[in-house]
């Protein structure tokens, strides 16, 4: 049921849920919103649902204390409250993390880091006065809990998802609430048909190039298959990531939320810092906002805005997994990030091109840093990639021929919805019969392939 | 009303048209769901009905059609035995209830044109000759693999195991008993493979890739290939002929139009999560009579299931070893030493709790391409040489007598043998001539003294 692409969400939860959020009366939905997610919680997290509890309610009564309303002066207690319930976050985040690495990966609880970082935004966020309003209890817990992001993610403010317009009436400070309607729940589900497809028809289907090549063992292919598989791995992760954010988006824009783009066209990105900003960009700003700026940002001279730099593509890299090898790819990123803000600035703003050659080429093979978990394996895989040392054990010429007929048309897919104009043209006209029925054949695609799949309980895999 | 459908309908056309098609594919899966979808479940209401239109378009059944056959793939609970024949015997593939009677009329064939001969993969020419049935025959270890044992991580679903006490075969007499005969397992070369098929699934598609076997060996298999649908009429499997272009063969097919000396089979990791090993091991003996009818005289390989590696093993409820040990435990009993060997290669690829090597194994089930030799390495050093015409007596070729070890030179009377004999033992099964038997076994065959 956790899983978007699945039918027990698509067919059972999501429609129950959506005709009770319609009926109940608009003051209850914040409550419904918030049983109803930890519903879906704990059907995939299973006891872990105790501890989300636990958090939620320190965190709205840390929160209460936290509050500073807007234009007021801070007092020492408020930022004693907000140091202590930070790092209380923090090192519950840390304390899963480290048992998930050093004893079982089952041990971290299911999008425990998306809720955390949801957490700390809304106590930094109630710090800063940015908030008008304090949030009620049922606010705080639904933004915390809500299931179209209690997963993966994106990792929304609360201030997007409540408190958002504050209009004048009357002399009478009015919140605007959240509304349903028809049509967004029409384009919702355009969005989730659309995300749906991605996962499931391009995603799920390349994940199978990467897990062949896996079964092959990295000495035996040959150098264009290492990079058929690079490219392979790159879309996969993409889309994988991108049609979840939409599904979510998706979701939320059914339940009256405004939409949360998450990925704004990465492949287009004209640099690796410009792909970093379009790339998973809730959390992005996430570390912009509550680490990169609180540490002097870009305000104290190069020195410091490197150092800033490289600490927080260290966190992003330990944030991703405990294993060496992302931390190679924060630390790898972060020097390609400072090499391209402070060695070749003026060349790339004279040559756009270069930028994006650094996406399109520099971009999967960290991808390849991310995928391989195991340093000897990651050095092999370099080595077929860039043969200048080795030739390979039992290597297939035939292999990328053998590959490369059976997944371009997922690959061909994947290449075009990296260009943003088929994109945008498809949101745009969204209300086109053509494109109506282009989506209807994607969502009833998707959902044969979801069938065939988990349907079956004794077969979910095949060799 | 009509003016309230039609504005839905214009504000939300998608999501009308998914309700509606959701609509029509429920109808669709209530109306088959007693006859051609009997065999699909919903986990009780969990997944919604229309999954099993999706599942029947996938596997050809649709609400009008009538109750399938069973296939691996829709095997949610368990069936009466004998059920697999509805799907996969046809015609000329009799039922369990009248193999009696094909095998009687088969052993007449066979006696009329081999004078009863030992190295012969008859069952009842023996039985007869000897009314009293050696009881106590047992295998000698020279002939057979041990199967390999492995550690137990206790996360096995019990679902798809049978009760460790499951007694398999205890044939006295027929295909599957041992009569005294014995060959054993020795070393050849590349050349004795000249006339060999190699059935299988994945794994086997990996040795053909990357064991560099393509040269030395004909192939039929196919990814995800199964015990159940080996004879399926409409499972095609790629069939590779040594050294010759692929083409899409079914087995039966094959195995009608071209002559092999010997057959190898290794299946079983996808047939795991079908339940259960007793089905698994009564669907491998009819697979193995039914190739015999059609190859009388061909060496049968059971190829134990080659385990999985510890981290797959101690997490998967499906894909562990516990159920690997206990299948190849079930299938090892067909083997008689005499015409049909177990051979099991876990013990040359895995470490002391009997898993699969992680040096060895990319993802855990299948062999890395580098580790694929391997396995061809250990099916040079596991064979068997059946010597001389087949002709000897029964008494006469005891367990050892074909020395281990021999060279080429030993065997080359026993390849040529059958091969000489083809068109002597022409079986009603084997209509068509043997155009395709792979060619060349003298030519190719060189001597490494």
């Amino acid at each position: 049921m956790i899983n978007f692409a699945g039918l027990e969400f698509i067919f059972r939860f999501l429609p129950i849920f959506m005709i009770i959020y319609w009926f109940i009366p608009s003051g209850y939905r914040d409550a419904f919103l918030f049983l109803g997610s930890i519903i879906f919680y704990a059907s995939g997290a299973r006891l872990f649902v105790i501890l989300l509890l636990v958090l939620v309610f320190l965190n709205y009564l840390f929160g209460e204390m936290v509050w500073v309303m807007p234009g007021r002066r801070r007092k020492v207690q408020q930022r004693q409250m907000l140091i202590a319930i930070v790092a209380v976050d923090v090192l519950v985040l840390v304390v899963f993390k480290v048992l998930a690495l050093k004893i079982r990966a089952s041990l971290l609880p299911l999008g425990l880091s998306f809720y955390i970082f949801k957490m700390i935004s809304y106590q930094a966020d109630l710090y800063t006065g940015k908030m008008h309003k304090r949030p009620s209890f049922t606010q705080a817990a639904a933004y915390f809990t809500m299931f179209p992001q209690i997963a993966q993610g994106p990792i929304m403010r609360f201030s997007q998802g409540w408190l958002e317009k504050p209009t004048n009436i009357r002399r009478q400070t009015v919140y605007m609430e959240r509304s349903v309607s028809l049509q967004k729940i029409e384009d919702g589900l355009t969005f989730f048909a659309m995300g749906l497809g991605m996962k499931v028809l391009i995603a799920d289907r390349l994940g199978i190039l990467w897990n062949e090549i896996v079964k092959i063992g990295f000495e035996s292919i040959s150098t264009p298959l290492a990079w058929l598989g690079a490219v392979g791995y790159s879309l996969e992760l993409y889309f994988d990531f991108w049609g979840y954010s939409l599904m979510a988006g998706g979701i939320g824009l059914m339940l009256g939320f405004r939409f949360i783009q998450n990925f704004i066209h990465p492949y287009a990105a004209c640099g690796i810092s410009d792909f970093y900003r379009r790339w998973h960009a809730t959390l992005g700003s996430w570390f912009r906002d509550y680490v990169y700026i609180p540490l002097g940002g870009s305000r104290r001279g190069s020195a410091a805005v490197i150092r800033n730099l490289m600490l927080v593509w260290l966190l992003t890299g330990f944030w991703h997994g405990g294993t060496f090898n992302f931390i190679i790819w924060g630390v790898v990123l972060g020097l390609l990030i400072v090499w391209e803000k402070f060695v070749v600035r003026g060349l790339l703003e004279a040559v756009p091109l270069i930028g994006h050659f650094h996406v399109i080429i520099l971009i999967p093979l960290t991808w390849v840093i991310f995928a391989i978990t195991d340093l000897k394996e990651l050095g092999i895989y370099f080595s077929r990639l860039f043969p200048f040392f080795s030739t390979g054990v039992a290597v297939n010429p035939g292999d990328f021929a053998k590959y490369i007929g059976i997944y371009w048309p997922f690959l061909a897919a994947g290449i075009l919805l990296c260009v943003p104009v088929f994109y945008n043209l498809l949101i745009w006209k969204r209300r086109n019969p053509v494109v109506i029925a282009f989506l209807l054949l994607v969502f009833w695609v998707s959902v044969y392939f979801a069938s065939i799949s988990a349907g079956n309980p004794f077969m979910y895999f095949s060799f | 009303m009509m003016t309230v459908l039609k504005r839905i309908m214009q504000r939300a056309p998608l999501l009308v048209l998914i309700l509606l098609i959701w609509l029509v594919l429920t109808v669709l899966a209530l109306i088959g769901r007693g006859r051609a979808y009997r065999d699909y479940s919903t986990q009780h209401g969990r997944i919604p009905a229309l999954s099993i239109v999706m599942r029947g378009i996938h596997d050809h059944i649709y609400p009008w059609s009538e109750a399938p056959g069973r296939t691996a793939a829709d095997a949610g609970g368990k069936e009466p035995e004998g059920g697999a024949e509805d799907g996969a015997g046809t015609a000329d593939a009799p039922g369990t209830d009248t193999q009696d009677t094909a095998d009687a009329q088969k052993a007449a064939d066979n006696t009329k044109t081999e004078d009863g001969g030992s190295g012969n993969p008859s069952e009842s020419p023996e039985s007869q000759a000897r009314p009293a049935a050696p009881v106590s025959l047992t295998i000698p270890d020279s002939s057979c693999s041990k199967v390999v044992e492995a550690k137990d991580y206790g996360v096995a679903d019990k679902t798809y195991l049978s009760p460790d006490d499951t007694v398999y075969n205890t044939d006295k007499e027929g295909l599957f008993a041992p009569d005294g005969t014995y060959y054993s397992l020795q070393e050849v070369d590349d050349s004795y493979f000249a006339d060999a098929l190699m059935i299988g699934d994945s794994r086997t598609v990996g040795l053909y890739e990357y064991g560099d076997m393509a040269n030395v060996t004909s192939f039929l298999a196919r990814e995800s290939s199964t015990i159940y649908d080996l004879f399926d009429d409409d499972e095609k499997m790629e069939y590779t002929p040594r050294g010759k272009k692929s083409s899409e063969r079914t087995l039966k097919d094959l195995l009608k139009k071209a002559k092999f000396s010997k057959i190898y089979i290794s299946v079983g990791v996808n047939e795991l999560g079908v339940p259960d090993t007793k089905d698994y091991y009564n669907e491998f003996r009819e697979v193995i009579k039914k190739i015999n009818k059609l190859q009388p005289d061909a060496v049968i390989y059971i190829q134990g299931i080659m385990h999985v590696s510890q981290k797959m093993s101690s997490s998967d409820p499906v894909y562990n070893n516990k159920a690997i040990v206990q299948r190849n435990k079930a299938i090892s009993t067909l083997a008689n030493g005499r015409n049909i060997f177990y051979i099991d290669m876990n013990a040359d690829l895995c470490d002391e709790n009997g898993d699969l090597r992680q040096e060895l194994t990319g993802d855990g089930i299948h062999l890395k391409a580098s580790a694929c030799e391997l396995w061809h390495k250990f099916l040079r050093k596991n064979a068997v040489v059946i010597p001389a015409a087949a002709g000897a007596a029964p008494g006469e070729t005891p367990e050892g007598q074909t020395p281990a070890g021999e060279t080429p030179a030993g065997q080359t009377p026993a390849e040529e043998a059958p091969a000489e004999q083809k068109p002597a033992e022409q079986t009603p099964a084997q209509e068509a001539p043997a155009e395709e038997a792979p060619a060349g076994q003298k030519t190719e065959r060189e001597s490494h003294a």
